[in-house]
């Protein structure tokens, strides 16, 4: 416990360090060449460019969205132990305007490539007429105005919030935490609207016959835990390199925690999920999990154990939990494992839609045929689909990782590590998991 | 113990009380003689209990005949009032397990009531399905053990529950769920019973002395209370996710429209949340005028229970629309017929009225809760539980018998209404949970004793204040913002 300790939490800056500096630069640069090397090999195959983009700027958007969730949330809920931790979600919140600007232009550039309904006579292609039944939902312009309208959104807010957060700092009085707690509402009621309606638009719509009302919270669930492991790794990262050291283990074990715990929630809305649809055995839906199922077979079971046994055989103890390096392992894992649950959520549609409207006479059919696994499909989709990942999707996981580093850390160096006038700061700093 | 705690938070225990004052006035509705009112309510309460059983007798004797229940229509009230009961026992779990896992203090309040609350709760559940057996005297057959009910070789021949079946998976929820529960309630009640015991004289004492253990409060005992409420609340934990999710599987493995639909277990289990929460507060707020516990369970409970409220109705809004537009992408005709000619689209089918008592009960008029006037205000808050309780009644209802009336044949659509007999025994479990909680609040202490010392120095009123005046003393002396002397203070040994 944190007795005795001579000095208090005062304002502390932190200096972009060179060598983080240096590591998400050659992060972007390495990403840069294998992801160019991969745009150069798969000149042929645009759909899996724009889709690559599509998910890696998607992934990291999500992952300082999630992050300005968390802070927000533990705001609402009065949390005192987490205030020595918030500025680095909230500096993750910082790279949210770059990441939604790239992911906005990758909408705009790439949408008839990703978007089986958006590519030139979808509906007169389309055999079910789902795509038809589903305007103007399924149509360019409700989709870019209300893309434009969350992005927007999602941009004000958050920075809203983070702005009223640092402005704090200078001002003694209690009124900026009073309107902190007035823009978490506005940002979680948002949010808790936008995260579905939106994931709905770009993700689910990719293929475009399938639907599920779970796949909103799931998808939250999902980049929620990605945003919390890297909350951890960064300030596990910091806390190694000197800084906040009022951060203790019993932080650590408290984020911790909360990657354990809503890695257990993915799972639990994961099975729900995957269950429902497998036991109710209705065709239209369960096309959606036969294709992951035996295109990505790998994959698909990649993305069951990496998110749910490793955070829960390695965390389960409180030991585990208060282990720097165990639980920066365990981090490192689900931001690899939520990368795949995200890459199996856009990539098996958008490869199958490019097929589909390129495969000449008989295409027509291929969508329906190769969903089922039967017809003259079969064969080819196995060749088509199984590609994997290669240059083209690691390059780009690096390079995003690399600018989104590169933007948190700039975001860090701006502002004090500590919330210095935060009327909770105390209790953070006297935090102990076993008080009452 | 007591960490510092920011003079910002409001207290939890008001009234400047001591120790002695906690356990005089929480002991006391237990230690005095039954009052007038309270006899009156448990005359009444048994009455209707013993009418409901009467009503449960006369099925079984009679058989399902009894109900109105039909071939397009299997399952009505029976069911509706087994999923109703069973989320009403869902703040129980939540506040003991979750919100001690979140550090939730003002849980200490209410989560001894809302405990036992989820106990009677589930009591009054598992009848239901019992009852909806026909065949009560069968009832051991849904348990796996080796039988001989089809054949002489023990092991090949014998008859084996289906456990591809939700139903049964919801016997071993349920069982486990109500295990879990009653145990983790009753450790808790030890310490305090054991108060109970060493304040009373006589015949009390010694039924007292039985109950609670040969509790001493050694410190090896609350070692052990520790490490054992700690294990019950860590199995607690997924019992809050899994019992209701298991239950809306029931609905959601099948194929009907309505009733397949993947948001359901998460949606089921904030709605459980949000119904039980209602049902904790219907209680609770004539509770802590009846027995003038104000002091423990005051407005900063109220006001934090109805953000629970405010939150779980907006989550069940959010997946009420989620179906509705689900419905309509799915471009499937039995889902849009579902969602909106049987359920939202008024006057296009028998039962829209039902989903819009659903709608306007939990999801539109809880919205009042994101004003501060409202959640402290007595009436409002009271008004709304009643309105919650009804709400998600007709939600369960919404679920099962619309769902259900209008299948895939328009042949055999139909409609559905209660006999007396299902609505005597619905009526009768309200009689016997009503019975059975205020047998508890004469027999136990309705607040956990134990659990509101444990916060009395980080929460009390006088403590806080206290606080607030040494943060502004060191503010004035200038020894930096709210946080001067963070690490000065010498608390060890408090």
């Amino acid at each position: 416990m944190s007795h005795h300790h001579s000095v208090r939490p005062a304002l502390e800056t932190y200096d972009f360090s060179p060598g983080v500096k240096k590591l998400s630069l050659v992060l972007m640069v390495v990403g840069a060449i294998l992801f160019a090397l991969g745009v150069f090999t798969n000149l042929d195959f645009p759909a899996r460019i724009w889709t690559t983009l599509l998910h890696n700027s998607y992934y990291f958007l999500a992952i300082g969205m999630t992050a300005m969730f968390y802070v927000t949330a533990q705001t609402i809920g009065y949390s005192g132990w987490v205030v020595l931790v918030s500025r680095i979600p909230e500096a993750m919140g910082g790279s949210i305007p770059v990441m939604a600007v790239i992911f906005g232009l990758t909408l705009i550039f790439g949408v008839e490539h990703i978007y089986e309904w958006a590519k030139p006579g979808a509906i007169e292609h389309d055999l079910t007429g789902l795509i038809g039944k589903k305007q103007p939902f399924l149509s360019k312009g409700f989709f870019f105005v209300a893309s434009a309208i969350y992005l927007v959104l999602w941009v004000v807010l958050t920075q809203w919030v983070r702005k009223n957060s640092y402005d704090h700092d200078n001002d003694e009085g209690l009124s900026r935490y009073f309107t902190a707690k007035k823009l978490s509402m506005l940002f979680l009621f948002v949010w808790a609207i936008t995260s579905s309606t939106a994931i709905w638009h770009w993700f689910m719509s990719i293929d475009p016959h399938w639907f599920s009302t779970l796949y909103g919270w799931y998808t939250f669930c999902s980049a929620f835990v990605a945003g919390l492991a890297m909350t951890c790794l960064i300030v596990i990262h910091l806390r190694s390199n000197g800084y906040l050291k009022y951060i203790t283990d019993e932080h650590i074990h408290d984020l911790g925690k909360w990657m354990f715990a809503f890695s257990v929630a993915w799972t639990y809305l994961w099975f729900s999920q995957f269950m429902l649809i497998w036991y109710a055995n209705i065709p239209e839906e369960t096309g959606y999990f036969y294709d992951r199922f035996n295109n990505y077979q790998v994959l698909f079971f990649a993305n069951f154990v990496i998110n749910f046994l490793f955070p829960f055989l390695l965390l389960m103890t409180a030991r585990a939990k208060r282990n720097f390096r165990l639980v920066s392992f365990v981090a490192v894992m689900v931001l690899i494992g939520h990368w795949i649950d995200y890459y199996l959520l856009a990539f098996p549609g958008a490869i199958k839609n490019s097929h589909y409207m390129t495969s000449g006479a008989g295409g027509d059919h291929h969508s329906m045929l190769t969903m089922a696994g039967g017809g003259h499909g079969a064969g080819e989709a196995v060749q088509i689909f199984n590609f994997g990942i290669g240059f083209l999707e690691i390059g780009a996981a690096i390079m995003f990782l690399g600018l989104f580093l590169f933007l948190t850390f700039s975001a860090l160096a701006k502002h004090s590590l500590v919330p210095v006038n935060h009327p909770f700061l105390r209790e953070s700093a006297d935090h102990s998991t076993h008080s009452l | 113990m007591s960490a510092y705690t920011s003079p910002v938070r409001e207290p939890l225990v008001t009234g400047s009380k001591t120790y002695t004052d906690i356990s005089n006035d929480i002991c006391k509705p237990v230690e005095d003689r039954p009052s007038l009112m309270f006899m009156i309510a448990l005359i009444i309460s048994a009455s209707v209990a013993v009418m409901g059983v009467v009503c449960i007798l006369y099925t079984i004797w009679m058989g399902i005949g009894t109900w109105n229940l039909h071939r397009t229509i299997g399952w009505g009230w029976d069911i509706t009032n087994f999923v109703w009961w069973i989320g009403i026992g869902h703040a129980g779990t939540l506040i003991s397990a979750i919100l001690l896992l979140f550090r939730q203090k003002w849980r200490t309040g209410v989560n001894r009531s809302a405990e036992a609350m989820t106990i009677f709760a589930v009591m009054c559940a598992g009848l239901f399905p019992l009852i909806h057996m026909g065949r009560i005297w069968d009832a051991m057959f849904i348990f796996p053990y080796p039988n001989s009910r089809a054949g002489d070789d023990l092991l090949v021949n014998s008859l084996w529950p289906n456990f591809t079946s939700p139903l049964l998976w919801d016997v071993f929820a349920i069982s486990t769920y109500f295990t879990i529960s009653i145990l983790f309630w009753y450790t808790g009640l030890v310490p305090d019973l054991a108060l109970i015991r060493d304040r009373a004289t006589g015949w009390r004492r010694k039924i007292y002395k039985v109950v609670s253990f040969g509790w001493t409060g050694t410190a090896r005992q609350w070692q052990r209370f520790e490490s054992l409420s700690l294990i019950l609340a860590g199995l607690s934990t997924p019992l809050v996710l899994s019992v209701h999710s298991i239950v809306s599987f029931d609905f959601a493995t099948s194929v009907i429209p309505g009733w397949h639909t993947t948001i359901l277990p998460p949606y089921f289990v904030a709605g459980a949340v949000f119904s039980g929460f209602a049902m904790v507060l219907t209680l609770m707020l004539i509770a802590r005028s009846v027995l003038g516990l104000k002091d423990y369970i005051t407005m900063a409970h109220i006001e934090s229970m109805n953000k629970v409220i405010l939150l779980t109705g907006s989550i069940v809004g959010i997946a009420y629309t989620t179906e509705l537009f689900m419905a309509w992408y799915s471009g499937n005709l039995y889902e849009v017929h579902q969602f909106f000619e049987s359920r939202a689209a008024f006057g296009s089918g028998p039962y829209n009225w039902a989903y819009w008592m659903m709608m306007g009960c939990n999801v539109i008029s809880p919205q009042i809760f994101w004003f501060k006037w409202a959640r402290r205000n007595i009436a409002i808050t009271f008004i709304m539980s009643i309105f919650i309780n009804i709400g998600m009644w007709f939600e369960r209802f919404v679920i099962i018998v619309i769902s259900l009336s209008r299948d895939f044949m328009p042949a055999s659509w139909a409609t559905y209404s209660p006999t007396w007999v299902e609505i005597g025994i619905f009526v009768g479990t309200m009689g016997i949970f009503m019975t059975l909680f205020l047998i508890f609040i004469k027999v136990a202490p309705v607040v956990a004793i134990a659990e509101v010392k444990s916060i009395l120095k980080s929460q009390g009123d006088q403590y806080l204040a206290a606080q607030a005046e040494e943060d502004k003393r060191e503010r004035e002396l200038g020894t930096g913002g709210s946080l001067s002397g963070a690490f000065h203070r010498d608390k060890d040994g408090i």
